[in-house]
């Protein structure tokens, strides 16, 4: 068989729903798309505990100082089981680290914003996890299979980053006006990113995560199943959405909304976000202070071997 | 109980408290930054566990005083916490959300100063199984079966780093040389302990773990030949350190200025709010 | 570092499933990282780490599942003793009729 034919075959069985394993054989381009793919997620887990670490000492009382120092630990989990991935696909993460730090490999729009509040860090884990949940769980049916379980995993645990985030916001909805003013004040900054969230609604044709079965859903598809989901939620609690043109239209069964400035996402995606060379400075200051103890960790197996 | 015996009681359930958060908030900063993304995991589950018995202990506190355990974690005056100062001074480097982000961020020293906080900390909770409160001896009996773990991974990283790599062993070294002082300040005790082994709520008061700790600790130098600021005379520990204390009293350094006022940043918005 | 393939069975008695993969320097931290990778949530009963060398993979699907007929190794190739039993059922009230007459 030739690799043309191999690559067709292969593609045949994915269209048929067949699963590949990381010891099966897959075309190159398929096993490019599918590390940059699952390199980015896995880079927006790790980049995504920065915004919210910063209030790991600050949360108001025991019980959210656990529960946000869990969530964010449980960011960095998914950041390891979903790097394990793309070592199995063959890149080490010493360069999955370089990459990250230097610009060259991207991380999700939402982790290039600052956080200014404990009101961030509610609406952060109720309605980013969230936005992520639609996301994450449409790849549960990956075409590559490690990649789905990996999926309902991180989805069983960001369930519980849901509930943790909706409780802080309603906590604070039913407290004071200045508690209220924090969810109000977040929900208002993170609304622009949660739309440009699930990315511009390239036609399903175009898109190749698509074809090749790495993605199983298009990008407007999952928006218009985040609105379906959390409008009516927020909304029930007094917030108000910052977007006069956001509407439900029963006709065609869709939401209408403001276009976002999908150039202005790609400014951001590619290090030009508020935060971004903030984030990724912290990032290689980290990485840095602590590359001595990576080496003390290979120097003593050396010794051991 | 007497008043006295009270007071002194709940100061010493506090002492124990924040000892124990104060750790875990420091521990807890490594969550995103650790050496290693398995090891963040690892070492951020072990700061919440720190923090889980700080819960413990101020609910034990909270029901002598009559206060809500959150109150007393973080709502009482800065001056009024007695944490010993081995344990307040930050380890990570720290975020600006203007770029100029502080560095000095020392695994050497987290590491060390958590292995040798928990083998002193592994002494106090024993002679708190036998505790008159039936509650804090059941307490202690859960603590300890987490903090057994905890010593392990203390185990495991003191080795690698004393012999892991000639840096390794240095950066380890100048660590143990600048918290030696405050390694002994661990053993200050608080007002009243002696009235506390009276009448049995302990075993023994904070300073009489000193040369237990150090019978334990020496072993774990003298295997890799690390420098040990003292030596056996007979029966009798000579050190050529001294203490510095000040932390059962309130005292503190900078690093409790910079904690108190991030621990406490968000809920001084609203104290008697609920969150 | 070394890898090392987890396995967990999440209850008493069920199967050990694999969940994924740590990496660690030694066995000691390998322990303590699948712990916390794969049990933060009281979801493993017990664990299993292997090292990722040990595992011989098996994908030949000729030789998993050959192509010629093995179903007479499965309960699928019996349903035809549903039928024989209702005709020898059939058999014996033929036989009863023919010496009692019909009743």
């Amino acid at each position: 068989m030739t690799y043309e034919e191999r690559v067709e075959t292969f593609r045949k069985r994915i269209k048929e729903g067949h699963k590949v394993e990381a010891t099966d054989w897959m075309p190159d381009e398929y096993r490019a798309r599918l590390l940059k793919f699952i390199e980015m997620h896995a880079n927006s887990e790790l980049m995504g505990a920065l915004p919210e670490r910063d209030w790991i000492l600050r949360a108001p009382s025991l019980h959210r100082k656990l529960a946000v120092t869990a969530k964010i630990q449980d960011e960095v989990g998914h950041a390891q089981l979903l790097y394990r991935l793309v070592e199995d696909l063959g890149k080490p993460r010493e360069k999955i680290f370089e990459d990250l730090v230097q610009g060259r490999t991207k991380f999700h729009n939402v982790f290039h914003y600052p956080t200014h509040s404990w009101g961030d860090v509610g609406i952060i884990a109720w309605l980013v996890d969230g936005a992520a949940v639609i996301s994450q769980g449409a790849l549960q049916r990956s075409s590559y299979a490690p990649y789905g379980r990996t999926m309902r995993r991180i989805c069983w645990e960001e369930a519980f980053h849901l509930k943790h985030g909706e409780d802080i916001v309603l906590t604070a909805v039913m407290g004071t006006e200045r508690q209220k003013r924090l969810m109000q004040e977040a929900l208002e900054r993170w609304w622009e990113p949660l739309m440009m969230f699930h990315g511009p609604p390239t036609p399903p044709e175009k898109d190749k995560d698509l074809a090749w079965g790495i993605k199983t859903k298009p990008n407007e598809q999952l928006r218009q199943e985040f609105l379906s989901t959390y409008v009516r939620k927020i909304q029930e609690i007094g917030l108000k959405i910052p977007d006069p043109k956001l509407k439900f239209d029963s006709d065609t069964g869709r939401w209408s909304y403001t276009e976002p400035d999908w150039d202005k996402l790609y400014a951001i995606v590619t290090g030009n976000g508020p935060a971004s060379k903030q984030r990724l400075s912290f990032r290689r200051l980290s990485l840095e202070e602590t590359a001595w103890v990576r080496r003390a960790i290979l120097g003593e197996r050396a010794q051991a071997a | 109980m007497s008043p006295e015996l009270k007071e002194a009681y709940a100061r010493y359930l506090l002492t124990l408290a924040d000892d124990e958060i104060v750790i875990g908030y420091r521990d807890s900063e490594w969550t995103g930054v650790a050496p290693v993304i398995e090891e963040d995991v690892a070492f951020s589950s072990l700061a919440q566990d720190e923090i889980g018995h700080a819960r413990l202990y101020y609910t034990l506190a909270g029901q002598r005083l009559g206060k809500d355990p959150d109150h007393l974690a973080l709502l009482r005056p800065k001056e009024g916490y007695y944490h010993a100062r081995l344990l307040e001074d930050r380890t990570t480097p720290k975020y600006d959300p203007g770029g100029d982000h502080q560095g000095g961020g020392d695994w050497a020293k987290a590491v060390a100063r958590r292995f040798l906080y928990d083998l002193f900390d592994d002494l106090r909770v024993e002679g708190l199984l036998s505790s008159a409160d039936p509650e804090l001896a059941g307490a202690a009996e859960k603590i300890r079966r987490e903090e057994k773990y905890h010593l392990r991974h203390g185990e495991a990283w003191w080795r690698t780093l004393a012999v892991g790599s000639v840096e390794a062993r240095e950066r380890l070294e100048a660590a143990l040389e600048a918290i030696w002082p405050d390694l002994l300040g661990l053993f200050e005790p608080a007002p009243g302990e002696e009235a506390l082994v009276e009448a049995g709520l302990i075993a023994r008061t904070t300073d009489a773990l000193l040369d237990p700790w150090l019978e334990r600790i020496y072993p774990y130098f003298e295997a890799h030949a690390l420098p040990f600021p003292g030596e056996k005379a007979g029966a009798e520990w000579r050190l050529g350190v001294e203490a510095r204390t000040g932390g059962r009293q309130g005292i503190h350094g900078p690093g409790w200025d910079e904690l108190y006022e991030e621990m406490t940043m968000v809920r001084r918005l609203e104290p008697e709010g609920t969150w | 570092m070394h890898v090392w393939e987890v396995f967990r069975q999440e209850q008493e008695g069920e199967p050990m499933v694999h969940v994924g993969s740590v990496v660690a320097p030694d066995r000691e931290r390998a322990r303590e990282y699948a712990r916390d990778i794969y049990s933060r949530r009281y979801e493993a009963y017990r664990l299993w780490l292997v090292p990722r060398e040990a595992v011989v993979e098996i994908t030949d699907l000729d030789y998993l599942q050959p192509p010629i007929d093995r179903t007479y190794r499965m309960g699928v190739a019996y349903r035809v003793t549903v039928e024989k039993r209702r005709q020898i059922k059939r058999m014996f009230e033929d036989l009863a009729k023919e010496v009692y007459g019909e009743s």
